[in-house]
């Protein structure tokens, strides 16, 4: 504890060895997790309640696995494209499938059968995932796997804060913005219509923004599951308050200390292997769900 | 879901004699085709022969040796295992779609295939612990899956279970929850995998490379408990077509047969997924091209479903036999490595298009 305040303070008497563990390698990888988890967490709350879908998450309706497959593509067969145009890519991807769930199942109908067809199309899309990898000239074994199938922080390095970095910037005018429209939607189509808000079109900017706040994610680590789906749901029982102001906030702080635990518990639990972020958070969000879904949230649908 | 419980009241209408050739008719095509595309995986390869060639290497007087090696030893057991399992896995999938009255119902998005990949790579985990014992390993490798897919099968039923029974849209979501859980207890496996990486990764796709007539023979004795199971629960699989209710009023006991009927699905994918691995889309796509050709009828949909999925596994098997990537200069894909596409990515390839039609043509 006292050597990593050291390190970061800029004391000089520490140990090299020390401060280039801290500096080069745990830092931007905790500085990653927590934009990661935060992004991640933001963009669930908003939409979940773009789509009022209690079950809407990038990772469950397949964005996160469309960006992960522009990603896996450009890395696996070394396209000829800048580093810095990787998040750009995720975003056309994402936005891609997200318009194209987005066709293939009506909002009006049950949120589960948005689940169903985003875990098929998910599915679907890790299926060519994995095909791009294995004719990927350069086999590169279980680390990419990892960071295109179910996301991985251990790739994240300075470089890798800086590609992200400006899209946090994104989160800003999300986070100020977003809360009145997603409060109006919340009370419903008419009822917002009736408030002055035009529904379709805040709902198409809403869910682009949503995957903009992804995409990046996608880009450095991977589709880290059940981070955005999760957060929010816990942020509205623990506070009691589904008001998209409080929410989308606390969700970002939610989102990023879940995904540090995880990369915690992920770093340490199988030494000296490192399991990946995204299984942690599989693992446990996956039966986090099957509560969620037993305590029944799915029976509030929403009114129409 | 009322869609296909018309389609039924249709076909049942017009199910009078001359439907019922036609029905017949398609089922022999269907036969045709895949015996035409036996043939063709039989003479296409590295060393193409043509059809004299085949035949005569298969009655046991090749022209050389190599002839016989080739088909005998290579091409013929893959081909069948490719039928057998396209088969299994398509008729399970018309299975569920029909018992749980979902057209997104299906081995994989159930949990099964999952399952059935999770056992196999677990026992190929094993095996990397122990080197010696190869042979007893390839035996336990489907064992594995089978053990796998059955156990996804029961804790989803399970799961979904509530005092008035297991409901089918509470099945297939349970399902597709367990599905990313059992996923990623494989990618957790695939980790500490060490040297049978490769191996694994063709599991989770599905690949038929190096199968040979030993796997076929593991594959045998499920297909010879699954086939007359899941004949027997044709009959309770159409009366739940009709409804809970209806299927109550014809003296079944609801709850019960369809228990039955989905452990024959089971049965029948885990027994499929024991060879081939977790090949996508495949029990989804051919019972839906088997209800547009044949209607939502158990006994025509069955039959004609195994021999759709018996022809596209063994058509994308021929592909991803013979196809390469040499041809695409910008890639600088390695062309010696021997790393084939798996026979999975095809139907993959396939399956997107298909399952956004699907879904279209519902919405």
């Amino acid at each position: 504890m006292r050597d990593v305040a050291d390190v970061l303070l800029g004391s000089a008497d520490v140990e090299d060895s020390h401060r280039f563990i801290v500096r080069n390698l745990r830092l931007p990888r905790v500085i990653g997790g927590a934009l990661a988890g935060g992004l991640l967490g933001v963009s669930g709350a908003v939409m979940q309640g773009t789509l009022r879908n209690p079950l809407a998450g990038p990772e469950l309706i397949g964005v996160s696995a469309g960006a992960s497959l522009a990603v896996a593509t450009i890395v696996a067969f070394r396209l000829p494209f800048p580093g810095i145009a990787l998040p750009t890519a995720a975003l056309v991807a994402g936005l891609i499938t997200g318009a194209l769930i987005l066709t293939l199942v009506s909002l009006k109908a049950n949120p589960m059968h948005m689940l169903l067809v985003g875990a098929a199309l998910t599915a679907l899309i890790n299926a060519l995932v994995i095909a791009v990898i294995t004719l990927a000239p350069n086999f590169g074994g279980v680390s990419i796997i990892y960071r295109f199938l179910v996301g991985s922080l251990s790739n994240v390095q300075w470089d890798e804060i800086r590609l992200a970095a400006p899209w946090c910037i994104a989160l800003l005018p999300v986070l100020l913005l977003a809360g009145r429209p997603l409060n109006l939607l919340q009370l419903g189509d008419e009822v917002a219509e009736g408030l002055g808000l035009g529904v379709r079109r805040t709902r198409t900017v809403l869910f682009a923004a949503s995957v903009v706040l992804v995409a990046p994610v996608v880009a450095i680590a991977g589709p880290i599951g059940f981070i955005a789906l999760v957060s929010p749901h816990l942020v509205r029982r623990l506070l009691r308050t589904s008001d998209a102001r409080v929410v989308m906030p606390v969700a970002a702080v939610t989102g990023a200390v879940l995904v540090l635990a995880a990369d915690t518990a992920a770093r340490l639990a199988l030494h000296p292997h490192e399991v990946a972020v995204g299984l942690w958070t599989a693992l446990l969000g996956a039966p986090a769900l099957l509560v969620l879904m037993q305590r029944g949230i799915l029976r509030q649908r929403p009114s129409a | 879901m009322t869609a296909v419980r018309v389609r039924l009241a249709l076909s049942d209408d017009s199910a009078a004699a001359p439907s019922a050739t036609r029905h017949r008719r398609t089922v022999a095509v269907l036969a045709l085709l895949l015996a035409v595309l036996m043939l063709l995986y039989l003479m296409l390869g590295p060393a193409s022969m043509s059809p004299r060639l085949v035949v005569k290497a298969l009655i046991g007087q090749p022209e050389e040796t190599l002839h016989r090696i080739a088909v005998w030893e290579v091409r013929l057991p893959r081909a069948l295992m490719a039928a057998l399992s396209g088969a299994m896995l398509s008729s399970s999938g018309a299975f569920m779609q029909s018992v749980l009255r979902n057209p997104l119902a299906a081995p994989a998005t159930v949990g099964v295939t999952p399952g059935a990949v999770l056992g196999a790579v677990g026992i190929l985990m094993l095996a990397s612990g122990s080197e010696g014992t190869l042979n007893q390993l390839n035996f336990l490798v489907p064992m594995g899956a089978i053990a796998g897919g059955l156990f996804a099968g029961g804790l989803v039923y399970v799961l979904s279970y509530r005092r008035a029974g297991a409901d089918p849209l509470r099945l297939i979501l349970t399902g597709v929850i367990v599905a990313a859980f059992l996923s990623a207890i494989t990618s957790l496996l695939v980790l500490i995998s060490g040297s049978h990486t490769d191996a694994i990764i063709r599991w989770l796709v599905g690949s038929l490379s190096t199968r040979t007539w030993e796997h076929l023979l593991y594959q045998l004795p499920v297909a010879a408990v699954a086939v007359p199971l899941a004949a027997a629960v044709i009959p309770a699989g159409n009366a739940l077509q009709l409804g809970d209710a209806t299927a109550a009023n014809l003296g079944l006991r609801p709850e019960l047969a369809r228990a039955a009927v989905l452990a024959a699905a089971v049965v029948l994918a885990s027994g499929a997924v024991s060879v081939v691995g977790g090949i996508a889309f495949l029990g989804m796509m051919g019972p839906h091209l088997a209800r547009t050709l044949v209607g939502s009828d158990l006994r025509r949909l069955v039959p004609a479903a195994a021999l759709i999925g018996a022809i596209v596994l063994v058509a994308a098997d021929l592909l991803a036999r013979t196809f390469s990537l040499d041809w695409l200069p910008l890639l600088e894909v390695a062309t010696a490595s021997g790393s084939r596409v798996p026979v999975g990515a095809f139907t993959a390839l396939v399956g997107a298009p298909f399952f956004i039609y699907l879904m279209r043509a519902r919405v």
